[in-house]
């Protein structure tokens, strides 16, 4: 069995029809709004994706998983960053870090302005 | 001048305005490095104001009174490039680089002159293709911000919940804030709990602040003036103060221990990011994240006097850097007239007399009310067709050893009425500098009726003298070329009118068929062409078209000293019932009431129209005073004054002039009680109306804003039925006072307006 690769939300929601099948899919609309504050659109959305991949089948309104959850590997979140998001911020809005990475030599100056501040 | 070009002009004249303000901010931040970060971020939105309000209060205090720029306090935008730039015959800019005029030399130099031969200036369509391009950065900026948007919203769907208005997703590389009514956080996936504390702490800083909906508002104003560099400067730096500032806040909520950590969580957030995100282009100086990191390892709590003198900072660049400088004035003064000359009269049959220095004061008066303004292109004043200079006051001054020309172009601006043969008097003040620069000024439009009038008493009375004195004076030599002048003129305007349309039998045909003939007669000729014609009719030269003609003319020359009502005479049956109505002379109107603010307003509002009337008959006003306010030994009074001069003739009213205008009238209180005029401030005209008035509804002393004033003032303006009532009034008291019984006033329609035998006038 080949192992299968999901994504940190897909993973989740994949864990939630793992804790409930078989499960009425109104129902995991409910569960999926609660639990990862989804809209019924991305719900059904990330369903037929992860249907289309053969991890999950939604049979007659009925969702049940297809692999097990020992099967399943996430991706570590950096690599995904690299595959899903590309372009980068909107410019108006706040965000915690802009969009400028360090080089290694900086981190380390950095590193040593901070340790020096903290003794 | 197409809207987008207008809208264009104005957003430029913005943009130069913020940039002044960009580059101050931007030196004033390096004053307030040792600062809290707070206040250089609060800086900014003295930028973003200027960036979006068009328009501006005007203060003493404004920085860019430093800069040599003409502000046009009417509108409260600064104008360095005019709005009329496509009319003009050599466009020109002004940046108010004063120190620097290569700067507007080299631009002024480059842009393209007006070819009078083409229809249409080719600065025009320079402007028309430059704000198309404007609009398109506009249209590509915005699809750009909101196609990110809606793709960073996308990446967000299958954002998880965590708790509240928290969200982990696994798509974004770094934590902020996203929407605008109901914002919410998302962090990225797998972010250390030590560091979310401190991240979360940080957005939801954001969020009380409204960041959140700051930024894109000043990234709006951004796309607004998309081609203005220092703006762009501006916004990176604006962010960079932003995030500082929050950083800040954050410290001050959590303990000083935090440093560490949150400083150790900058650090790793920005590593952790991989290579996905390049390097900002516009990187310069040392990196964001080290900026930071090291803002949060030297924060302290500010010392107490760190923070009064940046407070005291941040104000003063407020006040400084918000206003528009105040208009200015010309500011002539008696010592510093040489010489005022009036030449009038189009090019081929010119006068020109010198003013009496008598006469001067009054002059100066109106020239220092000027204010420095761009006259609207509809209003220009030319030597052509459309509205010819009838009337130039030269005044050379000398000012501080540098000569000075003042000329006060006063040209018809024509009513649509052109068949009443009524004009509006418009005023240009062209002012040559030393530099050889000439400015246009204009002059409030009732500032301007009231010179005209002056002026044209003035004229009258210098050419009466000239004829009553039978040649005393230096016109003696041109009397006699004097009356056949005005003979060639009469005659030479009269077959004009006679010689088309030929088919017709109406004399009013050939009349309207050449108006300006027919107006020459009251533009040139004047009580001098009505004697000439009377002697015409005496003598029996007055039959057929050629009287009809005349007829008609002398009757409106007469106005209402025309004593034959009768329209269906001859003109020689007319001429034979005219005896000319002669004039009652009457003093101005006196007010004989106990209130004391009103006598002085009464007083006060007489003073100042006989001062400017040179061309008899009796003033009467009539005041609708608002409200007074004393403060210390100030008393400032607000009013709208109808004021009106008329003439008697026989038992016939005339009136000659008059007007209705806010004013506001200030007097100090002198040692021994009485009231001197300290200052009469009126309300501008067009345009300056509501301004003008807005800004001088302030107490006399300490100068705060009197609230519900002006509305009050406005809201009568637009009805001002009860002072019209008490200027009959006053009328009709100051006729019986003067003992006469009878006399009536017609309006043009020939309706009574005012009679005295039945003193039901209409409101």
């Amino acid at each position: 069995m080949e192992k299968y690769k999901l994504f940190d939300a897909e993973y989740k929601f994949a864990s939630i029809i793992w804790d409930n099948e078989p499960i009425n899919s109104t129902e995991l609309v409910r569960l999926c709004a609660d639990k990862l504050g989804w809209k019924k659109s991305t719900t059904y959305t990330v369903l037929k994706k992860l249907s289309d991949r053969a991890i999950l089948q939604n049979k007659d309104a009925v969702v049940t998983a297809l692999v097990k959850r020992e099967d399943v590997q996430r991706y570590e979140s950096n690599a995904v960053v690299e595959k899903s998001f590309n372009g980068s911020l909107p410019k108006f809005l706040t965000a915690f870090l802009g969009d400028r990475k360090i080089t290694e030599q900086e981190a380390e100056e950095l590193k040593q302005i901070i340790e020096e501040a903290v003794k | 001048m197409s809207t987008l070009s207008g809208l264009f002009t104005t957003i430029l004249n913005m943009s130069i305005t913020a940039s002044y303000v960009a580059v101050i901010i931007i030196l004033v931040r390096l004053l307030l490095r040792k600062a809290p970060k707070f206040f250089s971020y609060a800086l900014w939105a003295v930028l973003l104001i200027r960036l979006i309000c068009p328009l501006s209060f005007t203060s003493d205090f404004s920085f860019l009174g430093l800069l040599n720029i003409d502000s046009r306090s009417n509108s409260g935008v600064l104008e360095y490039v005019s709005k009329d730039i496509g009319f003009m015959p050599e466009p020109t800019i002004q940046s108010g680089t004063g120190s620097m005029d290569s700067i507007d030399s080299a631009v002024n130099s480059s842009l393209p002159q007006a070819a009078p031969i083409a229809s249409v200036n080719p600065m025009q369509i320079w402007m028309e293709v430059l704000s198309l391009i404007w609009l398109a950065g506009i249209v590509v900026l915005l699809l750009y911000s909101v196609i990110s948007y809606i793709k960073i919203k996308r990446q967000l769907l299958t954002a998880t919940l965590v708790k509240g208005n928290i969200y982990e997703s696994d798509r974004i590389g770094t934590a902020f804030v996203c929407g605008f009514i109901h914002p919410k956080i998302y962090v990225p996936v797998g972010v250390g709990d030590a560091d979310l504390s401190y991240i979360l702490e940080h957005e939801r800083t954001h969020i009380q602040r409204k960041d959140y909906l700051i930024k894109p508002l000043a990234f709006f104003a951004l796309i607004l003036h998309w081609f203005n560099p220092l703006m762009w400067l501006s916004f990176a730096l604006m962010s960079r103060d932003m995030e500082m500032s929050c950083d800040e806040r954050v410290l001050q909520k959590m303990n000083q221990d935090a440093k560490g950590g949150y400083s150790l969580s900058l650090l790793s957030l920005s590593l952790k990011r991989s290579g996905l995100f390049t390097a900002n282009p516009l990187a310069f100086g040392e990196s964001h994240v080290k900026a930071r990191i090291k803002n949060v390892i030297n924060y302290k709590k500010p010392v107490f006097w760190v923070m009064i003198a940046s407070v005291v900072v941040l104000i003063g660049a407020g006040i400084t850097l918000l206003s528009n400088p105040q208009p200015r004035y010309a500011n002539l003064t008696l010592e510093n007239i040489e010489s005022m000359t009036l030449t009038s009269g189009l090019d081929d049959r010119k006068n020109t007399v010198s003013i009496d220095p008598a006469d001067w004061v009054e002059i100066i008066n109106m020239i220092n009310t000027a204010k420095r303004s761009n006259i609207a292109e509809e209003y220009q004043p030319s030597y052509g067709e459309l509205y010819p200079i009838i009337n130039t006051l030269t005044v050379s001054a000398n000012e501080q050893g540098a000569a000075k020309t003042y000329s006060l172009m006063i040209y018809n601006h024509k009513d649509w009425d052109v068949f009443h043969g009524e004009y509006e008097y418009k005023l240009a003040l062209n002012c040559s500098l030393e530099n050889g620069k000439t400015e246009l000024w204009g002059l409030p439009y009732a500032e301007g009726y009231r010179l005209m009038e002056w002026i044209n008493g003035i004229r009258d009375s210098k050419q009466n003298n000239d004829i009553n004195n039978g040649g005393a004076s230096d016109m003696d030599s041109d009397m006699d070329s004097d009356t056949t002048d005005i003979a060639k003129l009469v005659e030479d305007n009269i077959s004009i009118i006679m010689s088309s349309p030929k088919t017709s039998s109406n004399p009013q045909d050939y009349i309207n068929a050449h108006q300006n003939e027919y107006e020459n007669f009251f533009k040139y000729g004047g009580e001098d062409a009505l004697q000439y014609m009377l002697t015409q009719f005496e003598a029996g030269n007055a039959e057929g078209l050629r009287g009809q003609i005349m007829m008609r003319v002398c009757k409106e020359l007469l106005g209402a000293r025309n004593n034959v009502t009768d329209e269906s005479l001859s003109p020689q049956e007319w001429y034979s019932a005219l005896s000319i109505r002669q004039e009652i002379l009457l003093p101005n109107y006196e007010y004989d009431g106990q209130d004391r603010i009103e006598k002085l307003v009464y007083d006060t509002e007489i003073e100042r129209d006989s001062a400017s009337n040179k061309r008899g008959g009796f003033i009467i006003v009539a005041p609708k005073i608002f409200a007074s306010y004393e403060e210390e030994d100030l008393l400032k009074v607000f009013v709208t004054t109808y004021s009106a001069r008329y003439k008697l003739f026989g038992n016939t009213l005339s009136q000659e002039g008059g007007s209705i205008i806010p004013a506001a009238i200030t007097y100090r209180k002198d040692n021994s009680g009485r009231y001197i005029l300290e200052k009469y401030q009126q309300a501008g005209d067009g345009s300056e109306f509501d301004p003008s008035i807005r800004e001088y509804c302030t107490m006399p002393v300490s100068g705060r804003e009197i609230k519900g004033l002006a509305d009050k003032i406005f809201k009568h303006y637009t009805n001002y039925g009860d002072i019209r009532t008490l200027l009959y009034d006053n009328l009709f008291k100051h006729l019986k006072k003067n003992r006469i019984k009878d006399a009536t006033l017609a309006n043009s329609q020939g309706e009574v307006e005012f009679s005295m035998s039945n003193p039901k006038y209409k409101p």
